[in-house]
C-alpha cells in the first residue's frame, strides 16, 4: 500500500511511471548499488576497506546463503503472485520447483541444449503443468484447490521419483555448469551477478506487470471475483493465466536452483519446502512487492545465523546451552513458528508493514502518520 | 487370495487409526471452521507423551493412556486459548499459516525435549499371530479396531444422546444461530478442540504399538484430508469410513507396488474424487463447490 506523503504529491501520469520519482530513492538507489558490489568482495575477502572482519562478525554469511537467498527471493516472488496477489491458494510450488529441476535435466543433462534454452523449456514444462493444475481452480475454490494442489504435489514428486531413479541415480540428478556463450558459471561469484540480475529483473518484471490491466485485474479477482466479472474481467481466464505464468517463474526458478546445487533429487521437493516458502511470504507480507524479499532474507539467513550463534554459546550455559548446540534447526523452526504466530496474530501484514509504518513516520515527520 | 485379505486387515487396522485422526480433524473443521495442518502433529506429540511417561515414570502401557489422555486434554484448551480462539474468522490462508506454524512449534519442542532419534515403546499392547482361516491377524490390530469402534460409538453417543452433543451439533451447523438461541459458541470450540486433540493422542498410543515413534509421525495428519474429503469434510461417519478406505488403499499400494507408490496413490484418489465428485460419499451436493 503506498501512503502519498507530504510535499511529494505526484502531478502527472509521466511522473508517476518513473521508476526512481525522488531524490530520495536516488541516495536508496546508490546505497544498494554499493551494498550490491562490495557484497561478493567482503564475504570472499573477509575484509572492508582494508579493515578485516571476522567470519562470525558477518554471522557466518558467505557467498553459498545469498545465492540461496536470491533464488529464494525469486521463487517467494513468483509464489506471493499467485497467492498474495490472486488469492490463489496453491501447495504446489515444490511440485513446480521439481517440474523446472526435471525439464532441466531432461533438457540439459540429457539432450545437452545450451542453458538459456534449457531455462526457457523448463519455464514452458511448468506453464503447462500449471495451466493442467489451474483447471481445478476454475471448478474449485480455496480450500478444495489447496487440497486438489497438494494432491498433485504427491503425485508430481512420485513421477520426479521415478524418472530420477530410471534415468540417473536414487542419490539425484547431476547438472552441468551452464554455460551462456562463451562464459561458463561456475563459481558463486559468477552465480551471484548471474542471480541478482535474474532477481532484479523478476522483481522489477512483476512489478509493471502488476500496474497493468492484466496485473490489476488478478487483484480485482482476489478482492472481489463478483464485483471483478460484473466489470468485464474475464474470471476463469485471469486465474489460469495467473497460474500459468507463476509456475512459469518457479520452474525457472527451479531450474536455476537445481543447477546452482549441481544435484538435486526429489528429497528436496517436500512439503516442509512449500511450508518455508509461505513462511516466507507471509513473514515479509503478502500483497506486496518488498514483503516477499524480506521474508526470504529472514527465512534463509536465520538458520545460519543460529548456528553462528550457537558455536560462540558454550554448550555448558544453563538451560538453552546445550539445546542451543544439539538442535540447531529446531531451534530455528521453534523461532520462526512464535514469529509467524505473533505476525499472523498482530500483524498480518508482516515485516513490510513494518517497514511502510517506519518509512512514512519518517517522511511526514513531524506530522503523524496515520 | 490369502494375501489379498492379509492387507486388507491390516489397512483396516491402520485405518481405523486414520479415522480416528480424520475423525478429530473433521471435527475441529466442522465446529471451528478452521483447517488444522496440526492434527498429524499432535498424533505425534501423543505418541511421544505415552513414550516420556513410560520412560520416566516406568509403568505399564494401560496405565500410562489416562494420563496421556488428560495432558492432550489440557494441550487442546491450550491451543484453542492461545492460538485460534484469538484469530477466529481470519481468512482460510491465516488460519491455515496459523495451524502450521503451531505445526512447526509442536515439532520443534518434542525434538529438544526427545530428541530426533526414533524410538520404541517398552511396554507395549500384547501382539500375538492368530491364525484365522490362513490369515495371520495381530491382537494388536485387533485390539486398535476395537478401541476406535468403541470410540466412535462413544461419539455418536454424545453426539446423539446429550446436552453438549446438541449443542456442539447445533454450533457445527450454524455458530450464528446457535449462538442467538444461548449456546457459548467458545466453549463449543474449546470442546471441539479438546475432543479432537484427545483422538489424536489416541491415534498416537496406538500407532506406537504398529511402528516406531519419531517425527515422521506428524505426516500421517496429512492422510487425514484425503480421509476427510472421501468422507464429504463435515461427516463424522464418514471421516472414519475414508480413514479406513484409506488405510486399505496405502496398504494394497504397498503391498503390490512400492511403499513410495502408496502416498501418490493415495492423493491420486483424492485429486480424482475432488475433480469428479468433491462432496464425497456422505457429503450432500452444494455444500463443497463454492
Amino acid at each position: 500500500m503506498s501512503r502519498p506523503g507530504f510535499g511529494r504529491i505526484v502531478t502527472s501520469y509521466r511522473q508517476e511511471r518513473r521508476l526512481l520519482r525522488t531524490p530520495g530513492r536516488i541516495v536508496v538507489l546508490v546505497i544498494a548499488l554499493a551494498f550490491v558490489f562490495l557484497l561478493p568482495m567482503v564475504l570472499l575477502q573477509h575484509s572492508l576497506f582494508g579493515i578485516p572482519i571476522s567470519d562470525s562478525q558477518l554471522l557466518g554469511i558467505g557467498l553459498p546463503q545469498v545465492n540461496l537467498t536470491l533464488i529464494a527471493i525469486m521463487g517467494a516472488i513468483s509464489l506471493n503472485l499467485l497467492v498474495g496477489y490472486t488469492g490463489l491458494i496453491s501447495l504446489g510450488h515444490a511440485a513446480f520447483f521439481a517440474v523446472g529441476a526435471f525439464a532441466a535435466g531432461f533438457l540439459g543433462t540429457q539432450l545437452q541444449l545450451p542453458f538459456p534454452l534449457v531455462l526457457l523449456g523448463a519455464g514452458v514444462a511448468g506453464a503447462i503443468v500449471g495451466l493442467l493444475i489451474g483447471l481445478p481452480s476454475l471448478r474449485l475454490q480455496g480450500l478444495y484447490l489447496m487440497l486438489a494442489t497438494l494432491a498433485l504435489h504427491f503425485v508430481v514428486i512420485f513421477v520426479f521419483l521415478q524418472y530420477q531413479i530410471g534415468n540417473f541415480s536414487p542419490a539425484g540428478i547431476p547438472y552441468l555448469s551452464p554455460e551462456i556463450g562463451p562464459l561458463i558459471i561456475d563459481d558463486d561469484q559468477k552465480w551471484y551477478v548471474l542471480l541478482l540480475i535474474a532477481a532484479v529483473l523478476l522483481l522489477l518484471g512483476v512489478r509493471n506487470l502488476l500496474r497493468t490491466r492484466q496485473g490489476r485485474s488478478f487483484i480485482a479477482v482476489r478482492d472481489h471475483e463478483i464485483a471483478a466479472a460484473s466489470m468485464g474481467i474475464n474470471v476463469p481466464r485471469v486465474r489460469l493465466t495467473s497460474f500459468a505464468l507463476s509456475s512459469f517463474v518457479v520452474s525457472v526458478v527451479g531450474a536455476l536452483y537445481a543447477y546452482y546445487l549441481g544435484n538435486i533429487g526429489e528429497g528436496s521437493f517436500t512439503l516442509n519446502f512449500v511450508i518455508g516458502y509461505f513462511a516466507m511470504i507471509i513473514i515479509g507480507g503478502m500483497g506486496s512487492m518488498a514483503g516477499p524479499v524480506f521474508g526470504a532474507i529472514l527465512w534463509s539467513m536465520l538458520p545460519q545465523v543460529i548456528q553462528t550463534i550457537a558455536k560462540q554459546v558454550p554448550a555448558s550455559t544453563p538451560f538453552f546451552g546445550q539445546v542451543l548446540n544439539a538442535y540447531q534447526g529446531f531451534v530455528v523452526l521453534v523461532i520462526v513458528a512464535i514469529l509467524l504466530l505473533v505476525i499472523l496474530r498482530f500483524r498480518p501484514g508482516g515485516l513490510n508493514d513494518y517497514w511502510q509504518t517506519l518509512k512514512g513516520g519518517v517522511t511526514k515527520w513531524p506530522y503523524r502518520n496515520k | 487370495m490369502t494375501e489379498f485379505i492379509q492387507l486388507v486387515v491390516s489397512g483396516l487396522a491402520i485405518g481405523s487409526i486414520y479415522g480416528l485422526i480424520a475423525l478429530g480433524f473433521v471435527l475441529i473443521y466442522k465446529s471451528t471452521d478452521v483447517f488444522s495442518f496440526a492434527q498429524g502433529d499432535l498424533v505425534m506429540v501423543g505418541a511421544y507423551l505415552g513414550f516420556g511417561l513410560l520412560t520416566w515414570l516406568g509403568i505399564p502401557f494401560l496405565a500410562v493412556i489416562p494420563i496421556v489422555l488428560v495432558l492432550a486434554a489440557l494441550l487442546g484448551l491450550a491451543i484453542q486459548r492461545f492460538v485460534f480462539k484469538p484469530m477466529m474468522g481470519s481468512p482460510l490462508l491465516i488460519m491455515v499459516m496459523a495451524t502450521i506454524a503451531l505445526s512447526l512449534l509442536l515439532r520443534g519442542v518434542v525434538v529438544i525435549i526427545w530428541g530426533t532419534g526414533a524410538v520404541t515403546y517398552p511396554s507395549t499392547l500384547p501382539n500375538v499371530a492368530l491364525d484365522i482361516f490362513g490369515v495371520k491377524i495381530a491382537t494388536v490390530d485387533l485390539i486398535i479396531m476395537g478401541v476406535t469402534a468403541l470410540a466412535i460409538l462413544i461419539f455418536g453417543l454424545f453426539f446423539r444422546l446429550t446436552r453438549v452433543g446438541l449443542h456442539m451439533r447445533a454450533i457445527a451447523e450454524n455458530s450464528e444461530a446457535a449462538a442467538v438461541v444461548g449456546i457459548n459458541a467458545n466453549r463449543m470450540f474449546s470442546l471441539a478442540l479438546l475432543i479432537g486433540t484427545v483422538t489424536a493422542a489416541v491415534g498416537g498410543l496406538l500407532l506406537a504399538n504398529l511402528q516406531l515413534v519419531s517425527t515422521n509421525i506428524s505426516e500421517l495428519g496429512l492422510l487425514s484430508f484425503p480421509a476427510a474429503v472421501l468422507g464429504g469434510m463435515r461427516s463424522i461417519p464418514g471421516s472414519v469410513v475414508g480413514g479406513l478406505i484409506i488405510g486399505v488403499i496405502g496398504q494394497l499400494a504397498t503391498g503390490y507396488i512400492n511403499g513410495t507408490a502408496a502416498t501418490a496413490i493415495t492423493f491420486g484418489v483424492l485429486l480424482v474424487v475432488l475433480l469428479l465428485r468433491p462432496q464425497g460419499i456422505f457429503g450432500s451436493k452444494g455444500v463443497v463447490r463454492a
